[in-house]
């Protein structure tokens, strides 16, 4: 039974290295003319990347008795796994390479985050042990992923429609987003190098010591001593569980973005929004706007159903109540109204095409909130973990 | 120079379409009521016209949605009144925890904003706005919908979205590719309509009245008759009565059963010691209901035992119209502690003290007797006062007067580790020396009669979305020319792209002459 645990873990490192090599092959052949053969066999190697995925997403479930999607770790790797199904999907019938890399680079970055989540296999408390369990958080994810897709072309058509020359507005709050998306690689990437020489720094605080697992520049403004000779103390008003740590992990991360972002400039030598932009140009605006909006049509109810229905069926069987304003069930709550309000403000005159673009990249930012923030500032009952 | 007539952008429109939104001048029809009015905007007198027109707009109505959405997640900051640390007052855990910013969240009552009024009127201005939207529309597309000639005149097809000539000598082979595709088809003289999926028009109205169910399921809660909501705790073997049932229901817990995870498992060995705590695998309990027979005020009622089951989290009973949970429970509480006292002379005596029902007063063989001043059933020391936590007994505490003979008297206050006198002086003692303990499991016992309303009302607008935003109401118009060419026009409510490929992929079937 332990070897399970250990192939599965190897299925989801294959995985991700697929999924890696799928973004730089589809990138290569956005960059070049249309060559089957190439698209293909990017095709073919995030294909082979999610079955490895399925196999790790089973094997766990076997190991564990139960579907794993029951903590952060789990339930991100899973949303990950759903994003990459609808662009294998998708890519049947929309055959956008760009669109592809995309959705590569944002389930990468998932995936990646969820790695830095304790991995433990856990038992299930008995709130949780009920069927509805997978097939709630399996509907629910699989609506967040395809209503992502909305998300992955508006963000493109936003790119292709963006003067640089001009709308300097614009294509700043173009960089300012893709220094948001850096960060969480420079997140990752510097969990995962520190976390490899195994660097750990004790905190010790007045009341209680914390341990960090990078270097601790911002500590509890109690903080008596700390191994690390920088210290600057976080204002007494950020008093939350480990503010500290959290507010310390995301400078570091902002940082690290903003230097993959530098990094990226030298090599450019001008705005990434406007390296990027004669790729984008090759597509079809038209088809963007049309497959944002498809999207956020068939993903809706299927998040209905999933985020809302299913998980009201539930909560009455387990909390005695189908309702009872955890914040994780109002952000589904704001999700949903979200893009209630996105299919009803696209019928309007005039919101078609960019705005529809813009009103997508809101939308996602709502989806990604209640998966990470949520559980990370708001404490609840969801709060996996 | 010119003004684009839908972006109201200033373009150069000669000709092509409007590089800022896309569209082309050449005026389609608005197709949605095919040029039909809606009675908001035939009248506007009286504050009747006013209000309907308010409500019936879609620009109004999402203002008001995206009101109720910022509201809800204001409601998120700080957590809300309910899931506050019980015991904690929330005018001062508040400040206490979020400085000022957490004294105004309270002051202006977002601590409760998901049952504050304003949020109830938002609520009810989205049910008004979604029910006179969907009754404004409704009439004039079931006209639209019924009526639908199959001639049509000239200009009304040239300004689809489809358009296209072409010369169709074989129309059966044509009509009979469209039937394949699960179009229908009305013929009148040399024109003809083909139409499928007419029903998806009415997904958005079946979807609204699936939401206005969910409004009135939410609205009927606040009437008990349909919302009830009862929480007991029960100790092993006990027999409680439901509240607000006028004495007739009971439920005796007859055995409550906890189970954790083994710490030993090497499955779950690192999360468990990760949390730090035991996790619990499952707790159960057998119950056993009980209805009350003729029942008089004041009487010890008579029981009939109606059912026997096992009630567990995720398995709920039904029983007597209610509907049983397993929603807590308490381990080890006090049920009774047993005290030692001391004389002066060293002559010892014991009594016992049940935390449910304590004597007042209690005479002891040493001669002492044992006044009970106080009862703190879970008490806590707070800034130097003894307050009690709940008024369950996990941690009680006693405040007694001992007297002897000789009219001294000495108030001690006695906990289960510890005993303050409150005198000052020592001539008595008083300790605990045992105590038994129980288990008490918590049970949530509920009628709602609202969720089927709210269960059907999900399903309605389950069925409503789906029909609207998978299917589209496709239409395609043949209109003979006069040199014996067809003008073909079609329309689709939405998905335009697809429509397209689907006329073109039919179009080219029949040229090629196979069958699509
Ligand atoms: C949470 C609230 C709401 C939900 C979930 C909802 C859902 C929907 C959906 C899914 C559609 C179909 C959209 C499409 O085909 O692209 C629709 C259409 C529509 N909704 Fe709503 N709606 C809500 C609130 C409202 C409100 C407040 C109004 C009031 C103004 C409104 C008025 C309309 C209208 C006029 C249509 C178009 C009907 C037609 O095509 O004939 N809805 N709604």
């Amino acid at each position: 039974m332990e070897n399970l645990s250990i192939i599965s873990g190897h299925l989801l490192e294959a995985a991700f290295i697929s999924y890696l090599v799928g973004v730089i092959l589809f990138t290569w052949s956005a960059a070049k003319k249309r060559q089957r053969y190439l698209e293909r066999f990017a095709f073919g190697i995030t294909a082979a990347g999610w079955l490895a995925q399925l196999g790790f997403f089973t094997l766990r479930w076997i190991y564990s008795g139960h579907a794993p999607v029951s903590n952060l770790f789990e339930f991100m790797t899973f949303f990950g796994m759903m994003l990459i199904l609808v662009l294998l999907i998708m890519y049947r019938f929309y055959r956008f390479p760009l669109i592809a890399v995309t959705a590569l680079v944002i389930s990468i970055l998932i995936i990646g985050c969820a790695a830095m989540f304790p991995r433990e296999v856990a038992p299930l408390v008995p709130s949780l042990q009920s069927h509805w369990l997978y097939i709630h958080v399996t509907t629910a994810a699989l609506g967040e992923a395809v209503l992502s897709v909305s998300f992955f072309v508006g963000f493109l058509y936003i790119l292709h429609e963006t003067n640089q020359e001009k709308q300097h507005k614009t294509a700043r709050v173009i960089e300012g987003f893709l220094v948001l998306i850096l960060s969480v690689a420079g997140y990752v990437l510097l969990a995962f190098l520190f976390r490899m020489f195994g660097y750990t720094a004790n905190v010790t605080g007045a009341e209680a010591s914390i341990i960090y697992q990078l270097p601790p520049f911002f500590v509890p403004s109690d903080t008596v001593s700390s191994p690390f000779p920088i210290q600057i103390m976080v204002p007494d008003w950020l008093r939350g569980e480990n503010a500290a740590q959290k507010f310390n992990t995301m400078i570091l991360s902002l940082l690290a973005g903003c230097v993959l972002y530098m990094l990226i400039r030298i090599f450019t030598r001008k705005r990434i929004g406007a390296a990027l932009q004669p790729l984008v140009r090759k597509l079809p605006k038209n088809a963007l706007d049309d497959i944002g909006y498809r999207s956020v049509a068939v993903g809706f109810p299927i998040f209905t159903l999933g985020a809302l229905i299913f998980a009201m069926i539930w909560a009455q069987q387990a909390w005695d109540r189908f309702w009872g304003w955890d914040p994780k069930e109002v952000w589904a709550l704001v999700t949903w109204l979200f893009y209630a309000a996105y299919l009803h403000i696209r019928m309007q005159k005039g919101w078609q095409g960019i705005r529809s673009a813009w009103l997508a990249v809101i939308g996602f930012c709502i989806i990604m909130f209640n998966l990470l923030a949520v559980n990370l500032l708001i404490v609840g009952l969801h709060a996996y973990a | 120079m010119q003004q684009c007539p839908f972006c109201k952008g200033e373009n150069n429109l000669v000709g092509g379409p409007c590089p800022r939104c896309g569209r082309r001048l050449t005026e389609k029809l608005d197709m949605r009521y095919e040029g039909t009015i809606r009675r908001s905007q035939q009248y506007n007198r009286t504050l009747i016209d006013k209000v309907w027109r308010f409500f019936s707009s879609v620009r109004n109505g999402m203002y008001i949605l995206l009101l109720t959405l910022l509201a809800t997640a204001v409601g998120t900051i700080l957590p809300q009144r309910a899931y506050i640390p019980i015991g904690r007052l929330p005018g001062e855990f508040y400040a206490a925890e979020y400085g000022v910013f957490g004294r105004w969240y309270h002051y202006l009552g977002l601590d409760q904003l998901y049952s504050s009024w304003w949020y109830m009127t938002l609520l009810g201005l989205l049910g008004a706005s979604i029910l006179i939207a969907s009754i404004d529309r409704f009439f004039p597309l079931r006209r639209a919908l019924r009526m639908q000639p199959v001639k049509r005149r000239e200009h009304f097809l040239r300004s689809q979205l489809y358009v296209r000539h072409s010369v169709i000598d074989d129309r059966e082979r044509l009509m009979k590719n469209l039937r394949a595709r699960r179009y229908r088809i009305r013929q009148d003289g040399d024109d003809y309509l083909a139409e499928k999926n007419r029903f998806a028009r009415w997904g958005p109205y079946v979807n609204h009245v699936g939401l206005l169910l969910v409004l009135l399921g939410a609205f009927l809660r606040l009437f008990p008759f349909f919302y009830q909501d009862e929480f007991i705790w029960i100790r092993d073997g006990e027999t409680v009565v439901v509240p607000d049932t006028n004495q007739s229901l009971f439920i005796k817990n007859e055995q409550f059963i906890v189970d954790t995870y083994d710490t030993d498992d090497p499955k779950f060995k690192a999360a468990i010691e990760q949390e730090g705590r035991m996790i619990p695998k499952n707790f159960t309990t057998d119950i056993t209901v009980f209805e009350a027979e003729d029942h008089i005020a004041g009487d010890t009622p008579d029981l009939k035992p109606l059912k026997q089951m096992q009630v567990a989290v995720n398995h709920p009973v039904h029983a007597a119209g209610f509907t049983i949970y397993q929603s807590g429970y308490q381990l080890h509480e006090f049920s009774s502690l047993t005290l030692r006292t001391e004389n002066q002379d060293g002559s010892t005596a014991d009594f016992r003290v049940d935390t449910e029902n304590p004597q007042a007063m209690y005479e002891l063989d040493n001669g002492l007797h044992a006044e009970l001043i106080d009862y703190y059933p879970d008490y806590r020391l707070e800034e130097g006062k003894v307050i009690t936590e709940t008024k369950y007994p996990r941690n009680p505490a006693f405040v007694f007067d001992i007297e002897g003979n000789d009219d001294h008297k000495e108030r001690l206050f006695v906990a289960i580790d510890d005993v303050v006198s409150e005198t000052g002086t020592n001539r008595y003692s008083i300790r605990a020396v045992d105590y038994d303990t129980h288990h008490v499991s918590g049970l949530s016992v509920k009628r709602d009669l609202t969720l089927p309303i709210f269960l059907l009302g999900g399903v309605i607008f389950m069925i409503g979305l789906m029909q609207g935003l998978y299917w589209q109401h496709r239409r395609i118009w043949l209109r003979r020319q006069a040199d014996g060419s067809y003008l073909i026009a079609g329309h689709t409510n939405k998905h335009a792209s697809s429509f397209e490929r689907e006329v073109e992929r039919l179009l080219d079937g029949y040229k090629k002459g196979g069958s699509s």
